[in-house]
């Protein structure tokens, strides 16, 4: 340390030398390596110890997640903390939990899954199994279900919930979570020094993707074993029982998204022969020839077996073949290899974690309640799908019903000591208002279009909501409009409506309805869908929801930004760079923008700043309302280019228009030497095919 | 020639486009993301420049870049970081500036680095209108130079003489700013409006601190400073100094506290004044061009002008890291073309991004808002308005395009009477959210400014303080010592603002009104309607005139839209206002 408690002056020019060099970049340079040894061994002034500030802050209250400890004379009471009033809508609709009492309690922990997300407050898993427990003639009337599950329970979360809440003196401990458990892909590079970084790249290199995926699970071990310690200390080291529920996924209908399904590893040749096969299965499957079907699966697995499309598909091929078991395993690896999280990542338990909860449960003699062993063993095919589920991992009133009966077999021998054989275990008699079963689907399908999922599926969901009850209805027209409108969804009166109504209650209070700061979909397809269902009880209903998106984004005189956030996307499925691009950037094959048209047929001039960052020299295209015959096709460059062109009147429809860019093929050749960056290595392992500064729409004059 | 210019990756990151040696537009970064102090690559603001001129990223000839990284780069390295954790080392890479520009930016031209100091000075002289000024820039820390001396003439700018990291007058401001409780790079202004509160008993043991020599030169004492290491500006010696702990935010402010920030600000005036008189002595030239952050020391600022040897001062309203973009353009268009910049003074800082009143209305129309529309006559909607405030209203202005640079100048403004003698209280409390002993500034009209100020010369970026000399009480904006930070107003740059002013005349009598930021604690200026709408709902302002409409809070239930948007995920600062990174 210096004297005067800064570096030696002397060490300016050699650090100004130093600095010149790394500058050049040249790393081999052997002054360079001289001026670093220098600095390296130089040790940087120390700190002093800072001063404590002159008060501490209070420390915060006893709190059980938003519950804050009251004592009173008959014991702890606990009431729901209104300084945390914001988060109340993620937990359960519960104001009040009182000492407690004679009956035997139950603490329900977990994630959104255990708040049965769609249906809460008005129905839940925690309802169902009390009502089931209560109903049964063990522990009649005996028993109560402390609901402390959290809609995005973290593990960090819920170790701090299960280090807690042991003063509520439970008889037994429900933990039923694991879909937020693994790490994903940017965690594990964030969570990296930079210097380890490089292992991504080696891994890369040696293993494929197959490696990455290795490191993200291991990545996720060390999270999850402090868990398991705290429930040991808090639990099982206290003679309470702990019972692990393992989630299960929605294996048949839930599908990977554009971007978690994309070409991510497969370049050159390879690539086209990939598309060729998606082409040959897609075609084979609509005419039902299997044999041909299986074989362009089998290929599109043969050139990226890392890909999980080609095992959906492989799966739906043995659905449709009756070969359950193999169609199970198909959906559980094209499950399992996802691995990145983008800005809407959707959770799931995969068969790593699975295996690593069943480990740990057997080794700190936890009971368990194995929903994907169950299901397997007990559904008629084996593959848990809509029927049981609304999304990817959130349970239907069915499959909450059926998850319970398997919990409360356990419970009854863990607290009644009785073993009963599972038919012998009814569901309980509760069951939620049509009403709430309408909300539960009408959000689903939300949920469902939020997250890129199939328009038939969303449709299937608006059917249901709509077949359950015809109140709905009025939701869905406020729906309409405040999603059209292009005022924030918050300012909106369409959505006061619904939140002063309740009408969304179960959509974490309705506040999921709203968005981020600029940040707002548009919802074309999902509105449309939505429109289309209310026909029969509103006619005009299409032809409204035109007329309001004409009124609110129809294209005039003045260019229109396609890239901006509402008309280049209409699902959160966006993979997230940090820090954002001042650009869009297309990690898909096409990418598709939206504009409204005011009028039809009536022509319209684009101007389109691009550039494609491996695929020089090829053809963009651009396509409006079809998929055929493009209106503009222009050679690619890796610099930008700026181009003006006409949409043909004759394409153009009144409201919603789509506009495809097609980017070029062949793909880049992977070059993980190029990947220097946490950037670099992300865009390596799902590569850019077409980047657009700006993309604007404007009418003729 | 269309010139980008960028600040970023320090603090208070910005964008303009000077287009053929002309200031287009400009905005900071926070603004648009709403992260108070944004630091990260400007591509809204990027953005908003591009579009508003109708330009695409391939007609940007230049971005010019407000710092040097490699010069930068080398103070860090002498700072000892290479000492430090790979992740810190990673981040200061050589590489890291260019990549952000190519990679996040997307701008694949050409790319002029301009030192971060010249980048200041650059950005006060050629927008001063002065044709040959001394020139003298002072701020935290950019490469090595914490304090340069130069001239700016028909020949460009010029720096001969600076002081170098870590002797610097704004890390020592900011180091009892951080003493004092309040964040770094953020509760600067607050020690400043502390400091009439206080007696300045404590200058002796700020002399320690610094220590003048030859020259421009001076040096900090070490002992008493902490930030080389990173964790705390000061060291535990300081506290020694002073004999008593740090205060703690938020914790009492205590006359104590009041007379270490006027200490401060006497002991900064002493230094300013002293090296002004050498840069006169150096330079021989009447005019002076001040920039950097320790240059929005309004108060500091008119002590160097009053007391000291030069005729003319002008401060560039955006003389923080923000402002850096305009120089480095500036500096980059006289470098690139070979001839001189417009001798022309800046006349307003209204670069950001306008509203539409169809922009309004259309935002209104799904709405329950109830509001009144005045659209097409403006006269009634300034009368409206004068008479709302003479009623003790408090008022969200917002109107035309948002200024660029930390002041609030009649576009994104909050507005009260400043008669009242309690609004100043008020509008800490309820509206802004903030300490109470924060002062408020007043907007005055231009030709009326004399009668009420001692001042004789236009203000109108709210730069200079100077007593009331009125025999009128207006207790909202006069500071405890009789001064006050005036804006004048004349109808030339800001029209409607000073139609309300004179509205606000016309049944008063006065034509002041008290001119304070749209935004509350913690957070940006409002920026967009939104923004405006949301502040205006989550706060107790009475009133929000927006383009030509107004929203009365008595007409309007907002309790539910209170509820909605307290449940809606704020994102505030993610900095770290303890200290900053400056190895």
């Amino acid at each position: 340390m210096q004297q005067d408690f800064r570096p030696s002056a002397a060490l300016k020019p050699l650090a100004s030398e130093l600095a010149a060099l790394m500058s050049k970049g040249d790393i081999n340079n052997e002054r360079m390596k001289e001026l670093i040894a220098v600095f390296s061994e130089t040790p940087p002034v120390p700190a002093r110890t800072p001063l404590k500030p002159a008060s501490e802050p209070a420390a915060t209250g006893n709190h059980i997640g938003i519950w804050q400890e009251k004592p009173a004379a008959d014991g702890i009471h606990y009431y729901r903390d209104i300084a945390l009033q914001v988060d109340w809508s993620q937990w359960a609709y519960v104001h009040h939990i009182k000492p407690k009492s004679e009956k035997r309690r139950i603490l329900l922990l977990g994630e959104s899954v255990a708040r049965g997300y769609l249906y809460d407050p008005y129905y839940n898993v925690a309802i169902e199994l009390e009502a089931i427990l209560n109903e049964s003639a063990e522990l009649h009337n005996n028993v109560e279900v402390i609901d402390l599950a959290r809609i995005s329970q973290t593990l960090g979360g819920l170790t701090a919930l299960v280090n807690s809440c042991g003063k509520l003196e439970p008889d037994l401990v429900i933990i039923f979570a694991g879909n937020n458990w693994m790490q994903q892909l940017q965690e594990l590079l964030l969570s990296m020094p930079l210097a380890s970084r490089t292992e991504i790249l080696h891994t890369l290199k040696s293993k494929g993707l197959g490696g990455i995926r290795e490191l993200v699970e291991n990545g996720s071990l060390s999270k999850s074993d402090k868990l398991f310690e705290s429930i040991r200390e808090s639990f099982i080291a206290h003679q309470v029982p702990v019972l692990l529920i393992v989630p299960e996924f929605n294996l048949q209908d839930w599908r990977s998204n554009d971007i978690e399904n994309s070409l991510a590893q497969v370049s050159g040749e390879a690539g086209i022969a990939w598309l060729k096969a998606r082409g040959d299965a897609a075609q084979a499957r609509t005419r039902q020839d299997h044999e041909a079907w299986l074989a362009a699966v089998s290929e599109m697995l043969r050139l990226d077996p890392l890909n999980a499309l080609g095992h959906e598909w492989l799966g739906d091929y043995y659905v449709a073949t009756s070969n359950w078991n193999a169609a199970r395993e198909a959906f559980e690896t094209a499950r399992d290899l996802v691995i990145y999280r983008g800005s809407n990542f959707t959770p799931r338990c995969n068969g790593f974690m699975r295996e690593k909860m069943l480990y740990a449960a057997a080794k700190n003699g936890m009971q368990v309640v194995d929903l994907p062993a169950l299901f397997k063993s007990t559904l008629t095919a084996g593959i848990p799908n809509r029927s049981l589920f609304l999304d990817y991992c959130h349970l239907s009133v069915e499959g909450i019903k059926t998850a319970m009966r398997f919990t409360a077999q356990k419970v009854l021998s863990l607290l009644a000591g009785v073993n009963k054989p599972l038919e012998a275990i009814p569901a309980s008699a509760v069951t939620p208002a049509s009403q709430v079963q309408a909300i539960a689907h009408f959000g689903a399908a939300i949920h469902n279009a939020h997250f890129g999922q199939s328009k038939e599926l969303v449709q299937y969901h608006c059917k249901k909501s709509i077949g359950h009850s015809g109140s709905v209805v009025e939701v869905i027209k406020n729906f309409i409009d405040f999603s059209a409108r292009e005022t924030a969804t918050i300012f909106c009166s369409a959505f006061e409506d619904v939140i002063v109504e309740g009408g969304m209650r179960q959509y974490e209070g309705g506040l999921k309805l709203a968005h981020e700061r600029q940040r707002k979909l548009l919802d074309i397809p999902l509105a449309g869908i939505l429109a289309t269902e209310l026909t029969a009880a509103q006619p005009n209903a299409l032809e409204q929801l035109a007329d309001l998106w004409v009124s609110e984004h129809g294209v005039g005189a003045a260019p229109v930004e396609l890239t901006s956030f509402t008309y280049s996307t209409n699902n959160y499925n966006e993979f997230t760079m940090s820090p954002r691009r001042n650009y869009y950037q297309s990690r898909t094959l096409a990418s598709t923008f939206h504009f409204i048209a005011k009028n039809e047929h009536e022509p319209h001039r684009c101007t389109l700043t691009f550039r494609t960052p491996h695929a020089c020299g090829r053809e963009v295209e651009i396509y409006l309302n079809d998929d055929t015959t493009p209106v503009y096709a222009t050679v690619a460059n890796s610099a930008w280019k700026h181009v003006v062109f006409n949409l043909p009147g004759n394409a153009v429809g009144r409201a919603a228009n789509v506009i495809k860019v097609r980017w070029p093929v062949p793909f880049p050749e992977l070059d993980a030497a190029a990947a220097g960056s946490l950037e670099a290595a992300l865009s390596l392992i799902y590569p850019v095919f077409g980047e657009v500064f700006s993309f604007t729409v404007q009418t003729i004059q | 020639m269309n010139i980008i210019g960028v600040s970023a990756f320090f603090h208070d990151a910005a964008c303009c486009l000077l287009q053929n040696g002309i200031l287009k537009y400009a905005a900071e970064e926070e603004r648009f993301t709403r992260r108070k102090a944004d630091a990260s690559a400007p591509i809204h603001a990027m953005k908003y420049c591009l579009r508003e001129a109708g330009l695409s990223i391939t007609d940007i000839d230049c971005l010019a870049y407000y710092e040097d990284p490699s010069k930068k780069l080398a103070r860090q390295i002498w700072s000892g970081i290479l000492g430090h954790p790979g992740e810190l080392l990673g981040s200061v890479s050589p590489g890291h500036v260019e990549t952000q520009i190519r990679e996040v930016l997307g701008y694949q031209g050409q790319i002029k680095y301009v030192d971060h100091h010249l980048s200041h000075s650059a950005s006060s002289f050629y927008f001063s209108g002065f044709r040959e000024s001394a020139v003298f820039t002072v701020d935290g820390v950019g490469e090595w130079a914490t304090t340069t001396y130069g001239v700016g003439n028909a020949k460009g700018v010029k720096i001969f003489e600076e002081v170098d990291f870590p002797d610097s007058l704004g890390l020592l401001y900011s180091t009892i700013t951080s003493y004092l409780g309040f964040g770094v790079n953020d509760g600067e202004y607050k020690v400043m409006g502390l400091a009439p509160y206080g007696a300045p008993g404590y200058v002796k043991q700020m002399r320690r601190l610094v220590q003048m020599e030859a020259g421009g030169k001076y040096k900090l004492d070490m002992r008493y400073f902490d930030f080389l290491a990173g964790i705390c500006m000061y060291s535990p010696e300081l506290a020694e100094l002073f004999g008593r702990p740090p205060r703690m935010e938020d914790a009492e402010m205590e006359q104590f506290h009041m007379d270490i920030a006027k200490s401060l600000q006497v002991v900064l005036e002493e230094i300013l004044l002293e090296k002004a008189r050498y840069l006169h002595d150096c330079t021989g030239m009447e005019n002076l061009c001040m920039a950097g952050g320790v240059a929005l020391n309004c108060v500091a600022n008119g002590k160097v002008l009053k007391h000291g040897p030069f005729k003319q001062l002008f401060v560039q309203p955006a003389a923080n890291d923000a402002g850096g973009c305009m120089g480095a353009a500036a500096y980059a268009y006289v470098d690139l073309t070979g001839e001189s910049m417009p001798v022309e003074k800046m006349k307003h800082v209204y670069l950001g991004p306008a509203y539409t009143n169809n922009d309004i209305k259309k935002f209104l129309a799904p709405t329950n808002i109830i509001y009144t529309d005045c659209t097409g006559d403006p006269d009634r909607l300034c009368t409206l308005t004068a008479e709302k405030i003479k009623e003790g209203k408090v008022i969200g202005w917002f109107q035309g395009r948002m200024e660029f640079g930390p002041r609030s100048l009649g576009a994104r403004s909050i507005l009260a009477d400043p008669r009242h003698p309690s609004m100043r209280e008020r509008i800490n409390a309820m509206v802004k959210k903030r300490e109470g002993f924060r002062p408020f500034a007043p907007a005055v009209i231009e030709h009326r400014a004399a009668e009420y100020f001692d001042l004789d010369h236009p203000s109108p970026f709210m730069l200079e303080t100077c007593q009331m000399i009125a025999d009128v009480s207006l207790p909202a904006i006069t500071h405890v010592d009789g001064s006050a930070r005036v804006q004048t107003v004349n109808p030339h740059t800001n029209p409607r603002f000073y139609a309300l002013l004179e509205a606000f005349d016309r049944i008063t009598g006065c034509p002041i009104l008290l001119n304070t930021s749209f935004n509350i604690k913690g957070e940006p200026i409002v920026c967009n309607i939104e923004d405006a709408m949301k502040c205006f709902i989550t706060t107790d302002i009475d009133c929000l005139v927006i383009g030509d409409f107004i929203i009365s809070r008595e007409e309007n239930s907002l309790e539910l839209l209170q509820f909605l948007l307290m449940h809606e995920r704020s994102i505030y600062s993610t900095l770290n206002h303890n200290v900053y990174t400056f190895v």
